[in-house]
């Protein structure tokens, strides 16, 4: 149970996963990881390029199977081949490169390919493939071909197809790299209002400190262990040496913090933008 | 070696059922030691018009001249301007494909017919350069993260050191430390002769690197100028769902709250010297 009263959806045991090839590779990419995952949480995992992100993230339905311990979603561990299936429709994955993901010769087929496989009866499915292109944006593409597709459509057509599936939590690894900003705002938007109002929970892994910020809970991920988990404001605010692992700071807060050096009287734990536009109205004020 | 494209269009799939212009005639010109940024919505054009500037696409229509002459199919000369002009994919795991990283890297220089020792010191410069640990280059580039694999990709193509360096999107995916040194060496290769391409989402990498901007939408060129010219017309940018960069949207906000900042503020530095600058002004005036 977390603060806001929800049971934990997905929950990590000292799980680990370690990439073997042969006798002489093993690249240990996750360790001894402990994680709770809410229903109705936006969770964001940020961390450096290697840490594990990925990893972890396809660990969460059952893509990879721990190497030691064990991760259970919704009472199932996910190492009983019985659980897969069930597993995999209550935790959608949209990975960070949609083109392997993308099997359909329409986009429209593309979103009714997994509704099929549900057994969702056609009159029904329609009204679903309706709803969730004109959300994410792509009313008027339901006949192109997927693989022909810009790489920021295709990532929406990835993100169209998994939501159409209504799972219990969406795992969006880095799953609008290649859209515009507004793009990006927009899906961003669209997933949080999901997670509020269908207490879905939103498991959203970034290299934008921005996005991170909007969170409920950020995970800074390092070296294959949980670094920091912790409120966005806590993370970001409280100067913790993001800095070793090769993060930043949003840009309100770096402009704090620069503005801090110089002698202002600025929060330095400042994270969004109306904060900082008030913080500076109340320094002229006060001059 | 100017490339310039006249007039082109581009129509992939024509005469079936998927059709589509993906390009209009659009005209641009890049001079030697340019840094070009393209942006642009998404589906807007920018890897359809990339592609056209190293003969990986050709135009249905207009022509493309590089260093004077048409890019058309003769085989040499396309080998020649492929060496010449080096790209970056969107999705560079589509470019790599040997058993390792190494393998990957050394296969451009490899192709240039140069001795190993060069190949090898070229591989190590590139993988520096892209920030790729040593132990990584003996696995295989099938077997790493996406941020590493981009990181290949790069370093691949670094190590051609060919005249021109054309990038689609290539900080995606790269974590802010990586993309920070990666915005470095693009920034020296440009300042040693290097002409540079961009394509970008970032305005943050954008700001900080480029020199001039054209922007696309519906594959027509919808502005081009310097960046600052560019960055300064907020309404047209917005209209097309882009940006601009975080620093200078904040100080868009404080200008609408009366607080007298300059707009043409880019980066985090340039903000926090315009912002005291602004709130010190104020304060001499109040204590005069
Ligand atoms: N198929 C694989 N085989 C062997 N090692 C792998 C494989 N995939 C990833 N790795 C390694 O596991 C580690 C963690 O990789 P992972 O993809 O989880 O990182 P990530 O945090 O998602 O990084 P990025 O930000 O670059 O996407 C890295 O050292 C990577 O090289
Ligand atoms: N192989 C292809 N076949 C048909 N249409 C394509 C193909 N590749 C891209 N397109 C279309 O051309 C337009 C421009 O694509 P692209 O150049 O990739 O855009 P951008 O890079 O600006 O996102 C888009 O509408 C896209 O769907
Ligand atoms: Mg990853
Ligand atoms: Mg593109």
């Amino acid at each position: 149970m977390n603060a806001a009263g929800n049971a934990s959806l997905i929950s990590f045991r000292k799980a680990g996963f370690t990439y073997r090839r042969g006798e002489e590779i093993e690249v240990p990419a996750v360790k001894g990881v402990d994680l709770d995952i809410h229903r109705g949480e936006f969770l964001a995992i940020v961390g450096s390029n290697g840490s594990g992100k990925s990893t972890l993230a396809k660990m969460m339905n059952a893509l990879l199977v721990p190497t030691e311990g064990e991760v259970i979603v919704d009472g199932m561990p996910t190492d009983e081949e019985a659980n897969v299936w069930d597993i995999r429709r209550t935790v959608g994955m949209v990975f960070q490169n949609p083109g392997n993901q993308l099997v359909s010769t329409t986009v429209e087929e593309e979103v009714a390919f997994g509704l099929e496989n549900l057994g969702v009866p056609t009159a029904e499915m329609h009204g679903v493939i309706d709803r969730v292109l004109g959300e994410i944006g792509l009313a008027t593409m339901r006949r192109r071909e997927p693989h022909n597709l810009s790489g920021g459509q295709k990532q929406r057509v990835a993100i169209a197809a998994v939501l159409a599936m209504q799972p219990e939590c969406i795992v969006m690894d880095e799953a609008t790299s290649m859209l515009d900003p507004a793009g990006r705002r927009d899906v961003l938007e669209t997933v949080r209002h999901l997670c509020r109002e269908r207490n879905l929970a939103v498991v959203f892994i970034t290299h934008f400190m921005e996005e991170a910020v909007q969170a409920d809970r950020v995970v800074v991920f390092h070296e294959g262990a949980v670094a920091v988990d912790a409120e966005p404001k806590t993370v970001f605010g409280e100067g913790l040496d993001l800095d070793e692992i090769g993060l930043d700071v949003p840009v309100v807060t770096a402009l704090s913090r620069g503005l801090g050096e110089l002698g202002f009287d600025v929060d330095p734990t400042i994270t969004e933008m109306e904060e900082f536009v008030e913080a500076i109205c109340r320094l002229r004020s006060r001059t | 070696m100017p490339i310039a494209l006249e007039n082109v269009s581009y129509t992939y799939a024509p005469g079936t059922p998927w059709e589509h212009v993906a390009l209009s005639e659009v005209t641009v010109r890049i001079e030697d030691g340019d840094f070009l940024g393209i942006v642009g919505p998404t589906g807007s054009g920018k890897s359809t018009l990339v592609q056209h500037m190293n003969g990986l696409l050709f135009p249905s229509d207009g022509r493309v001249v590089v260093d004077g002459d048409e890019v058309g199919s003769d085989r040499k000369a396309l080998r020649d301007l492929r060496r010449k002009v080096g790209m970056v994919f969107q999705y560079p795991e589509h470019q790599l494909f040997e058993e390792t990283v190494w393998a990957d890297i050394a296969f451009g220089p490899k192709n240039l017919d140069l001795d190993e020792e060069e190949i090898a010191r070229r591989v190590r410069w590139a993988s520096e350069s892209v920030g790729l640990p040593e132990d990584i280059l003996e696995r295989s580039p099938f077997e790493l993260s996406g941020g590493q694999m981009r990181r290949v990709a790069i370093a691949g193509v670094l190590a051609m050191q060919g005249s021109v360096l054309i990038l689609d999107e290539p900080t995606s995916g790269l974590d802010p430390r990586g993309r920070a040194s990666l915005v470095e060496q693009l920034r020296a290769l440009n300042q040693a002769g290097m002409t540079m391409v961009m394509v970008s989402h970032s305005m943050e990498d954008m700001a900080l690197l480029v020199n001039r901007i054209v922007v696309l939408s519906e594959g027509r060129v919808a502005l081009a100028g310097t960046k600052r010219e560019v960055f300064t017309q907020l309404e047209a940018l917005e209209t097309l769902s882009l940006d601009v960069p975080r620093v200078t949207q904040v100080m868009l906000r404080l200008r609408g709250e009366g607080v007298p900042v300059p707009l043409d503020v880019m980066t985090v530095n340039e903000g926090i010297d315009a912002l005291a600058a602004a709130l010190r002004g104020e304060k001499d005036h109040a204590s005069q």
